[in-house]
């Protein structure tokens, strides 16, 4: 027999060097269950009576009378302080070791110091008022005179000495609606009487994650540890009664801490948790940021100021995209991307799982199974395809490639060389000398996919798939630019346009070592800025992978702008990436949590985030097993296991309204899920919608913008746009808007009948008028009243009930099968009968960087006013950087009767008669189409400030 | 020869529907054990809920043949699931215990036991053999033997537990990472033994085919059973 298995010299662990503080035992690392953490039980510590205080600055810092600890209260602007509080003997608060806040210059700050005495500080910013009582310590924040916001008395600020648990208790008024919380599940916005904990878990179809041993595990439990952690509560009262009475306030509380961390909203879980609520760690600091504002928005906007905010992605992102794990070849890849040309189902996106490695080589293409990858590439380019390749933070230490060779794998070699992976230390145990070395698993290959992947072999079950590794140190700069430049032969080589980021956690298989599906939480990986056990920073190592990814790539292409869609993040993900809620499974009921879990991500500072359209994993809405059919490994293939299809048509269409519409299913259990693989009426009713996504597109561009600009999500709840509606609360689930006027309720239960036919209730919120959305395929029904439940809308399979606000203005286009098809695409901008409105348009080329560097792009007002007997409508360009392609543009006045006379300045505009020469016209004309009430008008975009006026005698 | 995944991390022992039964990790005296099972090897009441105590499935376990029974019911971390995740590599939803194995442990020896919503018991037990893990890695070492023959060549041998028979080799070649037929090659008992009493056996340099890499395993027979060591189920390969 010869050599054992050829690893590479262990390097000198000079990183890897525990810090010079000790830790806990390497066994007390664990996954704490949220029933487990108990901070309402006897036993811990308050931070009690203060018996010194100090000021520098905005910053005051306590020292309490028992054990010695203090706690600082910071004023970073007039709406926002941070309170922060470590246990440990002469912590120094100097240091700042946060991988989430970015920017901590909110504002100015210019505080007035009205008490400051051994009883209470109180601090007036001008916006608000904040009482620090010292015997014992409570913070309470006032808006005026109206409470806001108070810890619990006496028992508030906590702590176990010795250990590293840390909570703090804050009253939950009457009345109290919280949200946000990031990724969870659910099939609620709100989560009050929830408890949660926020640790990074590869929960498969969110069924495998630790919850307590009597409760339902799945996605209808919002205390399944999920992918992504965003420690965030933002509270609203729309009717604030008792202490709190007054006016509706919003404030959001962001919890900065990457340790395994809890949210307890009033679950009497194990405690009576009644008119309180709870957040807290297992390690680290308490360091939280209160935010106060009149409303959500205003909290969003200081969160994501705080955090960071997205540059604007490439306009493709916002198209429609398919994803299989299963493309496992070429020709495979090449016949889906053709099927949906033929189709005629617009697409933008086709997304390559890990089948494109070349035997789990990370960063690596297959030439057996994508033979010259870059030629593929331009061709699917070439049919307007953009494609992303999977990347997981796995380095395969299997000297095997696909041929069953030992040949180099550069990429590994380059984070080995410079000593960027993480050695097996765990904590309190000393320096290891050997690798951290993890195991991830695809799942299994029953035999349809017939390429080898040494040296895998087949058992009873098929061939496991999946590999060994080990993982970079991301913690540490040059490991961060070391792993961005490994990605030089997919973006530079291949020309890959986008990056799928995935098994984040990182996701290792369940063993005795990763019980937790994830790194040992004792093993020692680097924070950003020094050695801890992973438990104490798990949730920021997927912060810190995208921060490589994304500098890495945009140093390789810095012209063009890139795109990372992820699996995992934590707080301030939304700088490099957008997020995709995990391993759903085709059920009912992870079509209806998709609503809800993203609208709380763009709560919660993601704007761009979707879920699995149709399931990636088989579930309950699975209409067959799934059988294998042939011989196994040589010709075999998948039978069964589709997606019941209305329940692939009503997700398709709720889908088609959020933020990140991707198809994607497990294509070794399923036999599809394309939408035009089904027989009809599926293929009509998903085009329907995906052609509608399409020609609203710029809708959710110009949402996008506004999310760059002040942190507002794209898909907004209900109270985001309506707060002065306090009924909005109680419909706030199936229902939401794209940007502040159009209103989707999406069919997300079964119908009944054949064909089924589904029946659900929208809610139209008071203060408005709505529209039944007719697209201008017939005229406007009446308005009707906001305010008004509309019970039993019945909804056939090709419908999806959608409102639009009296006085909207819609910018859509013309259908194209791909962002970029038509070399011009003019604008209609669409203005709904109804009060005057503003509209903020935002035009760039939507795919290189010139918009973000050399500020190319061009915003424009749009607004309309009624006058006596007539409409003024007004396009105004405010900033004018970017000339876009189309000469002209259109706009519609929906429902409307023949105007009298349309003038631009003093010119009166031709009525050309018909929309052929309407479109054929080569100057300013307009035409009334009577059968939908239509006044259409076209513009060219020759002037910078243009007003026309509508006339109706 | 030997280059072991999982080298002193704590054992698993996983139960799968696929009536697989793998051990992972460094299985040792004194170290821990998890146990993953996969219920569905039971011949489940239609009413069993997965994760819901009331139709218990209890590990039995013992460290000896003569040594006492630890009964553990297993338990769902992932709590009472209505559908489950049926993974064939044990990855999935499976129920759970863990334990810690005595300082003087011979053996893990398992089996289970059902109760059913009708009251009836019905056992996986490996048709009453029960199944019984080694510790690998005491019983099986790498030990290098230089050849008499012409002193420089170096011949790969084990050092194996001295009441072990039968030690044999079962291999694939790979060719062009395409997995061949199983086969097997027998170890030789050179009849001696290492400082620490175990007998060496070596495989003959033409046992094993040259010039394509062969993934293999381990077996060898103790104590009437047939035990296999194959690297926490990834094998080992020689090149």
């Amino acid at each position: 027999m010869t050599k054992a298995l050829s690893k590479p010299t262990a390097l000198p662990q000079k990183s890897a060097a525990p810090a010079a503080r000790s830790y806990a035992p390497a066994d007390s690392y664990q996954f704490v269950n949220v029933n487990a953490f108990t901070p309402n039980n006897d036993g811990w510590t308050s931070f009690g009576n203060v018996i010194t205080h100090s000021r520098s600055g905005n910053v005051f810092t306590l020292t309490a009378a028992e054990n010695a600890v203090s706690c600082q209260l910071s004023f970073l602007s007039p709406t926002c302080f941070r309170v922060r509080f470590n246990p440990a003997p002469g912590f120094d608060y100097s240091v700042e070791t946060s991988v989430a806040v970015v920017n901590r210059a909110l504002g100015p700050v210019n505080l007035n110091v009205v008490r400051d005495d051994d009883q209470a500080i109180v601090v007036d910013t001008g916006k608000m008022r904040v009482e620090i009582q010292l015997q014992p310590y409570r913070v309470l924040v006032y808006r005026g005179n109206q409470l806001i916001n108070a810890d619990q008395p006496g028992k508030n600020l906590v702590y176990i000495p010795g250990q590293q648990v840390v909570a703090n208790f804050k009253v939950y008024p009457n009345g109290a609606r919280y949200c946000g919380f990031g990724e969870k599940a659910g099939a609620q916005v709100l989560k009050n009487e929830f408890t949660m904990t926020f640790f990074n878990y590869d929960n498969f179809i969110y069924s495998s994650g630790p919850v307590p041993s009597n409760n339902e595990g799945g996605p209808l439990n919002p205390s399944e540890a999920l992918y992504c952690s965003v420690p965030l509560v933002l509270e609203n009262n729309p009717s604030p009664q008792g202490d709190y009475a007054g006016q509706a306030y919003s404030y959001g509380i962001f919890f900065d801490n990457p340790a395994q961390s809890y949210f307890n909203i009033g679950a009497s879980d194990y405690s009576d948790m009644r008119g309180k609520y709870y957040f807290g760690a297992l390690y680290g600091d308490m360091d939280y940021y209160f935010m106060a504002g009149d409303d959500t928005a205003a909290v969003i906007q200081q969160y994501t100021a705080l955090t960071g905010r997205p540059t604007m992605p490439p306009k493709y992102v916002f198209g429609y995209h398919q994803g299989c794990y299963g493309y496992y070849d070429r020709p495979t890849l090449e016949g889906v991307a053709r099927a949906y040309r033929d189709a005629r189902i617009p697409i933008d996106g086709l997304h390559i799982d890990v089948d494109f490695q070349n035997n789990y080589r990370t960063f690596t293409s297959s030439e057996v199974k994508f033979p010259n990858a870059p030629q593929m590439m331009a061709g699917l380019h070439q049919l307007g395809f953009k494609c992303s390749t999977n990347i997981t933070p796995l380095l395969t230490d299997n000297t095997l490639d696909e041929n069953g060779k030992e040949t180099p794998y550069t990429q590994r070699e380059a984070l080995l060389s410079m000593n960027g992976l993480i050695y097996n230390t765990r904590a309190n145990e000393g320096p290891n000398p050997n690798l951290y070395e993890g195991q991830v698993s695809y799942g299994t290959n029953a035999g349809t996919n017939p390429y080898p992947y040494p040296p895998l072999l087949q058992d009873s079950g098929g061939m496991p798939l999946g590999a060994p590794g080990n993982y970079p140190d991301f913690g540490r700069a040059e490991v961060r630019k070391v792993w961005g430049e490994q990605y030089s032969h997919l973006i530079q080589t291949v020309d890959m346009d986008m990056i799928w980021q995935d098994m984040t956690c990182p996701a290792i298989a369940k063993s005795g070592d990763s019980p937790y599906q994830t790194f040992p939480l004792s093993m020692e990986t680097n924070n950003g800025t020094t050695y801890v056990p992973n438990a104490m920073m798990h949730n920021a190592y997927v912060l810190l992978l995208l921060q490589a990814t994304w500098e890495g790539i945009n140093v390789l292409r810095p012209d063009r702008r890139n795109f990372i869609i992820a699996r995992g993040g934590y707080a301030g993900m939304q700088r490099y990436a957008g997020l995709w809620t995990g391993d759903s499974a085709s059920s009912w009921d992870f079509l209806r949590i998709n609503i809800p879990e993203v609208l709380n991500l763009g709560l919660s500072g993601i704007p761009i985030s979707g879920c699995d359209i149709g399931g990636f994993a088989n579930g309950s809405g699975s209409t067959t097993p799934t059988e294998i059919v042939g011989t196994p490994f040589h010709g075999a293939r998948v039978q069964g296991g589709v997606t019941d299809y209305e329940l692939l048509t009503r997700w398709m269409q709720a889908g088609s309204f959020l933020p990140w519409y991707r198809n994607h299913y497990d294509g070794y259990t399923k036999q599809f899920q394309e939408p035009y693989a089904y027989g009809e009426p599926v293929p009509t009713h998903c085009r329907t919608y995906v052609e509608l996504r399409y020609r609203m597109l710029q809708l959710y561009y110009d949402a996008m913008y506004q999310a760059t600009q002040t942190g507002l999500p794209i898909a907004r709840a209900l109270f985001l746009n309506d707060a002065q509606d306090p009924r909005v609360y109680d419909y706030l689930n199936d229902q939401f808007f794209i940007g502040r006027d159009f209103l989707v309720a999406p069919v997300i239960t079964p119908g009944t009948g054949n064909p089924p036919v589904a029946t659900r209730s929208v809610y139209l919120p008071a203060g408005s008028q709505w529209y039944a959305f007719k697209d201008n395929k017939a005229p406007l029904d009446a308005p009707v009243n906001g305010g008004t439940l509309i019970q039993n809308w019945v909804a056939d399979l090709g419908e999806v009930p959608i409102y639009v606000r009296a006085g909207a203005i819609l910018p859509f286009r013309e259908l194209e099968q791909y962002v970029g098809e038509l070399d011009t695409n003019p604008l209609t901008l669409n203005i709904y009968p109804g009060p005057d409105s503003t509209y903020t348009l935002y035009q760039d080329d939507g795919v290189t960087t010139e918009a973000e560097l050399e500020k190319a792009y061009r915003c424009t007002e749009v607004s309309h006013q009624g006058i006596p007997s007539g409409q003024k409508i007004r396009v105004k360009r405010v900033y004018d950087r970017y000339t876009p392609n189309e000469r002209f543009y259109y706009i519609a006045l929906v429902g409307t009767r023949a105007p009298s006379s349309v003038t631009l300045g003093n010119a009166n505009l031709p009525n050309v008669g018909d929309p052929n020469s309407l479109s054929g016209s080569q100057q300013n004309a307009y035409y009334w189409n009577e059968s939908i009430q239509v006044t259409f008008i076209k513009l060219f975009d020759t002037q910078p400030d243009v007003t026309v006026t509508a006339m109706y005698q | 020869m030997l280059s072991r995944h999982g080298l002193g991390k704590p054992a698993a022992l996983y139960f799968t529907h696929t009536w697989n039964q793998r051990l992972e990790g460094d299985l040792t005296p004194g170290g821990k054990l998890s146990i993953y099972y996969d219920p569905h090897r039971m011949p489940l009441a239609r009413d069993y809920l997965f994760g819901a105590p009331a139709q218990p499935i209890t590990a039995h376990v013992k460290f000896s043949e003569q040594g006492p029974v630890q009964d553990k019911v297993l338990w769902s971390p992932a709590g009472i699931l209505r559908h489950v995740d049926k993974d064939p590599l044990g990855y999935g939803s499976m129920l759970f215990q863990e334990l810690v194995i005595p300082p003087d442990a011979e053996e893990v020896i398992v089996w289970f036991d059902y109760r059913s919503s009708d009251g009836q018991v019905h056992y996986d037990s490996d048709y009453g053999r029960n199944y019984a893990f080694r510790f690998l890695t005491r019983d099986v070492r790498p030990h290098e033997l230089s050849s008499a023959a012409n002193g420089s060549a170096r011949q790969q041998g084990l050092a194996v537990h001295p009441r072990a028979t039968q030690v044999r080799v079962r291999y694939r070649l790979l060719d062009k990472g395409v997995p061949g037929q199983l086969q097997e090659a027998p170890l030789k008992d050179t009849g001696k033994s290492d400082p620490e009493g175990h007998r060496i056996w070596v495989l003959p340099d033409a046992a094993l085919p040259v010039g394509k890499p062969v993934v293999f395993d381990l077996a060898y027979q103790l104590n009437g059973r047939t035990y296999l060591d194959d690297n926490s189920g990834k094998h080992f390969m020689r090149k």
